[in-house]
């Protein structure tokens, strides 16, 4: 495994997870530890085996294509944060902002 | 005095209210009392709706008097994980990303209980997003056994064990993704059931690791948790990997343990080093033997990957379903000022505990680019070899016989390694990565504490699952 630092600075980035920088170290000891724990897999011989997605073996689950009326709309709006007329607030997506490190 | 009964069974209660012994409002006020004894030192709940409570067994009762009849679960007075919404109360997943969440909608198996009869109590403490086996991963405090307060209950579904076992009510729903109901049911001396992966509708289940998450009942007996199964289990259109054409009957069937052939998997019985442990699980399979079941020793020899492989799916799929927490559909809001980037990366990390921050981070590593070949595409593979050694073992016994967990309840802040507290699923997680039916009965008691007998059934076979503890329990009984 690449360093172990520089493996959490990629992750927590693809994660969108800011890591406080006083557990930094704590969850860098816990990482190894568990991908260590984990490369027990490694010890079986899966060559011949196929992969399991899931266990129900059901296929393609899909309704008809209809139209159907949502009655719900104002009531789950109105457990989001922030909205307005009708529709929810994101944080502007075309501003540059700073690389935050958590501080 | 009013007659206490709060630690009566589901069953009795029933047939009580039927016979007019007492009504479902005495059954409320009776676990309430209960609750304001002892719930400052189990901690059982995150919420508790006093009102709604005894307004719905108002309700029931009134319409009792004026002639309707008692439905399947009328006289149940049922707490709810708070990763299984219902409508109007709080749910927080244990989780402070969550805190003050109110759902507009409940889940399916929720809204099955309240149409069978049962009044819904409150919320029940877990492990935060239902990572854990203690519930120490509550974002708001643990919860104590009730059996001894200075160890854990299990978890995740450890509140609802511990309300459970303490007489805070009748049963309760837990969710189950890698034992989260049966090691606090084995903990705690009560009967917990992971059902079948797809028998009851996950709608409304905060999830976790969706392969693999159940919701499952609690209770203190094997006959109040099959009442239970039978009324939420069954095909719900919501949920898109709910299995058509698996009901469970309310009733069991009786069972001749003479006609059952049962497995106990000697890997197993390598990995249960407590000998108090040991030797309750030892009485276990003698009373199967004396009843006359023929119990044979046989092989799961991938035994041994089962945790490694859990510990690679469910972060991976975890960090999937968490990745929906953002601060902006739900649950605390993110700071708009920060920018995009910067607001939801700040929000989820102040408002992840320890433990879903280790998954979402071991998670999104094993499905990286570079690394998805080498973790992910291989456990996806070891998990079959495991639905393939279980489906070679059906083949020779009718169900499986194990212990639920290595040792009885440890004490809180007593297992402090993570990958310590990974180990305790040794006995759960196989299972459930075969998506199999599997029970934790409680055995005779290790050195004073509750420990647990886990049956695990065939994929689809939960009735004669819950046939067999029912045959097991009166046996040693």
């Amino acid at each position: 495994m690449a360093d172990t630092r520089d493996e959490i600075v990629r992750i927590t980035a693809l994660a969108n997870i800011s890591i406080d920088p006083s557990k930094k170290r704590f969850l860098e000891d816990d990482f190894a530890s568990i991908i260590s724990f984990v490369d027990d897999i490694h010890r079986a011989d899966t060559s011949e085996t196929s992969a399991t997605d899931q266990v129900t073996d059901l296929e393609n689950v899909f309704r008809s294509d209809d139209v159907v009326e949502f009655p719900h709309h104002r009531t789950m709006l109105e457990t989001m944060p922030h909205h307005d007329a009708g529709l929810y607030r994101v944080p502007g997506v075309f501003a540059d902002d700073e690389e935050d490190d958590g501080s | 005095m009013a007659r206490d009964l709060s630690m009566m069974d589901g069953e009795s209660l029933h047939r009580g209210v039927v016979a007019k012994e007492f009504s479902v409002a005495d059954i409320v006020e009776s676990c309430l009392a209960r609750i304001d004894s002892d719930e400052e030192r189990v901690k059982s709940f995150l919420f508790i709706d006093r009102d709604g409570a005894r307004q719905e067994a108002q309700r029931i009762d009134a319409a009792r008097a004026a002639g309707e009849i008692a439905l399947p679960l009328t006289g149940f007075v049922i707490a709810i994980k708070d990763n299984i919404l219902v409508r109007g109360m709080p749910s927080t997943a244990g989780s402070r990303m969550l805190e003050g969440y109110v759902p507009p909608y409940e889940a399916t198996a929720v809204a099955r209980l309240r149409n069978a009869g049962a009044v819904i109590l409150g919320k029940t403490n877990l492990d935060e997003f239902a990572m854990g086996a203690s519930t120490e991963h509550s974002a708001f405090h643990p919860t104590n056994n009730p059996h001894d307060k200075s160890r854990v209950p299990g978890g995740s579904s450890g509140g609802s064990a511990a309300a459970v076992a303490a007489g805070f009510c009748t049963a309760a729903l837990g969710s189950d993704t890698g034992g989260s109901v049966r090691q606090p049911a084995a903990f705690c001396g009560v009967v917990g059931m992971r059902p079948t992966y797809g028998a009851v509708s996950r709608n409304g289940l905060v999830a976790m690791a969706s392969s693999l998450d159940t919701i499952g009942p609690i209770a203190r007996t094997v006959g109040d948790v099959r009442r239970m199964l039978a009324v939420i289990a069954g095909h719900d259109p919501s949920d898109a990997t709910s299995i058509p054409n698996l009901t469970v009957a309310a009733e069991s069937k009786p069972l001749n343990l003479r006609k059952v052939t049962i497995g106990v998997p000697k890997e197993y019985l390598e990995e249960l080093k407590d000998k108090d442990a040991a030797a309750a699980f030892d009485a276990v399979v003698a009373a199967c033997r004396k009843s006359g079941a023929s119990v044979i020793d046989l092989s799961l020899p991938t035994t041994h990957f089962a945790v490694p492989t859990y510990y690679v799916i469910v972060p991976a799929e975890a960090s999937s379903n968490l990745a929906r927490y953002d601060g902006i559909r739900f649950g605390r809001p993110a700071d708009m000022a920060l920018g995009h980037r910067n607001a939801y990366a700040r929000l989820r990390g102040e408002r992840f505990g320890s433990e879903p921050t280790r998954r979402i981070i071991v998670g999104t590593y094993t499905l990286s680019e570079g690394y998805a070949d080498r973790y992910y595409h291989v456990a996806q593979r070891t998990r079959t070899m495991i639905r393939e050694d279980f489906g070679e073992a059906f083949r020779h016994v009718d169900i499986l016989l194990t212990p639920t967990t290595p040792t009885p309840a440890f004490p809180l802040g007593s297992v402090q390694e993570v990958v310590d507290m990974y180990r305790q699923d040794v006995f759960l997680a196989a299972a459930s990565l075969a998506g199999l039916p599997a029970i934790a009965i409680p055995a005779p008691r290790a050195k004073g504490l509750p420990v647990g007998a886990q049956l695990i059934g065939s994929l689809g076979d939960d009735a004669f699952t819950l046939d067999v503890a029912d045959a097991i329990r009166a046996a040693y009984d």
